[in-house]
């Protein structure tokens, strides 16, 4: 009996141990903590969107479509049983984006139309329906169920185009144009890598036609820069303009100068070959040359007709012979020119810095002779390539100021009397002389060459002054601005044909301003020839 | 006085007075407010060829309508042509339209009239393209003439997709994306 019981010991003191071991097998150390429970995958993928390549012929090349991936849009993953977000990130330059996200629910992938990062720097461009209530483009993926593992989900957003017209929806139009803005930002991101960009919505709608009337019909005139937002033409085999990157890079390159740098360009219609407001010149001129910066691609090509087929404008940048009926200061094929061959000689860098400062707070309009006497000033060791541009476009090489007001400009664009550039009137001296003309306003539009002329006015002490500008030319209807650093601090508006006379105190200092007849400032139907005024301020 | 004599003036002069206003009527009836515009060239880089129009204000489906256009050389200009092709729910009886106009001088101008047919309600449009060669470069300027038929102006708008609010309240319209076999690098 005893033995029996020292047998029962053993037996049940083994199987103890046994059973001991067993429960201390863990795969590591017998004292590590049990590894939590999977409860997230990682959802991951590629975005691209079709890229329709232009030609300068044959307009958009739908056969040569290429994928192109979707850089820095913001992801989503929806949870599709209540449409909360789960998860949102963006998407990097190579177009991949990676979410963590609960497993086993059920989610879309949501790709916006909208560049987005906050902090330093920020920005937050979207692309918008303007006939639809400004909505935000959008793309979803197919639901999906997450399961217990990580999964790879890359989508791609089509074009429409069914071969010979859009047959299905335009997926991706706004992110096309986001592809140019991501290549615009990031070219100033080589400048300056802290910029706050105020937001900007990009509106673009199939409706977007080339007739004056309703934005939320889609009547957007043209593709333009309101001084708030973005307008793209979108509207099929008339024209469309989300592929023509250097038209999206234009625009956006107003909407650079109108926040970052300053620009004094009274607008309005414009075409290579005219002779144009100064001011009109120089911003026309460096949003065409901006396009090329921005691409790093002096091809502008401009798409529109039937089936996106054809060309409207197409211009190389760097081509030195540009448009030959219009070459000079008054000339945004001149403009273009210049600012283009100074960012392939220069670097963006220098032209950004005087964007960004000098041009800013320039005491004088802004035109090429504000920019390239602060460019030389920043950059004497270039002067001479400088001159060696503004001589390819008859640009005198030798003003001294930002007004020109030792008259050294000698192109005249046919008009003697459409120099100097600036008239300077000294307070308290002798009466000049100021002649505007319409000859080179066609289509009576109100901002060419010699529609306003130009006055810098030197006040000598702070005290109240005169403004006294009588018509020379019988039927003149004079009226005049003044300026300083940007700001306007006076201004007539007079419809008669009489002397003018304004008075207001003036600290002594330089100012700047405009003279010129109501009938050239408003453009008319009918050519209204020379009119010239008398000018003193006393 | 005698009372007949009166009261047939009186009749006269009321149905004068008749006769005067359904003439008034009638004439504001038959008046059609045209619309003159330029097409904007404010903006993007253009042609220097100003494209103008005129229309009338309001039109039904099926009308008649005649559009005028104008095409303006702004600069010396060599093949210039004007062509206008009908848009969506637009009919031209006679096709097509094309004239080349040659070699022109700066500030010339042509003007064509052309029928067109609406044939839906809404905003139909005239696309119109002026092109010329400017200095060895050929150049387009292309816009759009406006035929407001009915009164559901919206009516011809294409959407791009649906419509829609996120969790967030923001307005968003919904595309689909397509689903790739790309590998992630």
């Amino acid at each position: 009996m005893g033995r029996m019981l020292k047998i029962r010991a053993a037996l049940y003191f083994t199987i103890v141990i046994i059973f001991s071991i067993l429960i201390g097998c863990g795969g590591g150390s017998s004292n590590a903590p049990l590894p939590p429970p999977v409860t997230t995958v990682v959802v991951s993928g590629v975005i691209t969107f079709d890229f329709v390549p232009t030609d300068s012929t044959n307009g958009l090349l739908y056969a040569s479509t290429i994928q192109k991936p979707a850089r820095g849009i913001v992801i989503e993953a929806i949870k599709t049983a209540d449409s909360s977000v789960l998860s949102t990130t963006s998407t990097d330059n190579t177009g991949n984006y990676t979410v963590t996200i609960p497993k086993n629910i059920d989610i879309k992938i949501r790709i916006k139309a909208q560049m987005l990062k906050t902090g330093t720097p920020f920005w937050d461009f979207q692309v918008v329906d303007n006939t639809n209530s400004q909505a935000l483009y959008a793309a979803d993926s197919v639901a999906f169920n997450t399961g217990t593992s990580n999964v790879t989900k890359s989508y791609n957003l089509p074009s429409g185009w069914g071969g010979s017209s859009y047959t299905s929806t335009r997926v991706a139009a706004p992110f096309a144009i986001l592809d140019t803005v991501y290549k615009a930002k990031s070219k100033i991101t080589t400048a300056d890598n802290a910029v706050h960009y105020p937001q900007l919505l990009i509106n673009w709608s199939l409706n977007n036609i080339g007739t004056p009337g309703d934005a939320t019909l889609g009547q957007i005139g043209t593709s333009h820069y309101d001084g708030t937002a973005l307008y793209i033409l979108g509207k099929a085999d008339n024209d469309t303009d989300e592929y023509d990157d250097h038209v999206i890079a234009h625009e956006w390159g107003h909407y650079f100068e109108n926040k970052f740098s300053r620009s004094d360009s009274i607008g309005g219609s414009h075409s290579l070959g005219d002779e144009l407001d100064p001011r009109l010149a120089f911003g026309e001129g460096f949003g065409n040359a901006f396009s090329g910066m921005a691409t790093d691609d002096p091809n502008y090509i401009d798409t529109l007709g039937a089936a996106q087929g054809s060309v409207g404008v197409v211009m190389n940048l760097a081509d030195s012979n540009g448009d030959p009926s219009s070459i000079g200061w008054y000339s945004e094929d001149s403009v273009q020119y210049i600012l283009y061959a100074l960012y392939n000689n220069l670097g963006f860098s220098p032209l950004y810095t005087v964007f960004t400062t000098q041009q800013k707070t320039t005491n004088s309009f802004t035109t090429i002779y504000s920019f390239i006497a602060y460019l030389k000033a920043n950059n004497p060791s270039a002067v001479t390539t400088i001159d060696s541009l503004l001589s390819a476009k008859n640009i005198s090489t030798t003003f001294v100021n930002i007004w020109d007001s030792t008259e050294t400009e000698t192109n005249n664009g046919g008009d003697p009397k459409a120099l100097p550039v600036y008239t300077v009137v000294t307070a308290g001296s002798a009466t000049v002389q100021v002649c505007g003309n319409d000859q080179f306003d066609t289509n009576g539009d109100g901002n060419k060459l010699m529609s306003r002329r130009f006055i810098v006015i030197q006040i000598p002490t702070t005290a109240t002054y005169t403004i006294n500008i009588s018509p020379i030319t019988a039927g003149g209807i004079p009226n005049y601005t003044i300026n300083s650093v940007g700001q306007l601090i006076g201004s007539s508006n007079n419809a008669a044909s009489v002397t003018l006379t304004d008075s207001g105190s003036l600290t002594s200092g330089v100012y700047y301003g405009e003279v010129f007849d109501l009938r050239h400032y408003q453009g008319t139907t009918y050519f209204v020839g020379e009119v010239c005024f008398n000018v003193r301020i006393y | 006085m005698n009372v007949t004599n009166i009261k047939k003036q009186y009749i006269t002069l009321v149905a004068l007075i008749l006769m005067l206003l359904s003439w008034q009527n009638a004439y504001s009836a038959d008046v059609v407010r045209i619309l003159h515009k330029e097409l904007s060239r404010s903006g993007k880089s253009t042609a220097p060829i100003a494209i103008s129009y005129a229309v009338p204000a309001k039109t039904s489906i099926g009308e008649n309508v005649q559009v005028t256009v104008t095409i303006k050389a702004l600069s010396d200009v060599n093949e210039m042509t004007l062509r206008m092709t009908s848009g969506d729910g637009l009919i031209m009886p006679s096709g097509e339209y094309q004239k080349n106009y040659g070699k022109q001088v700066r500030n010339t101008a042509f003007s064509e009239t052309v029928t067109v047919i609406p044939n839906a309600e809404g905003i139909l449009y005239l696309n119109v393209f002026a092109t010329g060669t400017f200095n060895g470069k050929k150049m387009t300027n292309a816009g759009a003439v406006p035929i407001n038929t009915g009164t559901v102006t919206r009516k011809m708008l294409k959407k791009s997709g649906q419509a829609t609010t996120d969790s967030k309240g923001q307005k968003i319209i919904i595309m689909p994306a397509e689903e790739t076999k790309t590998q992630q690098k």
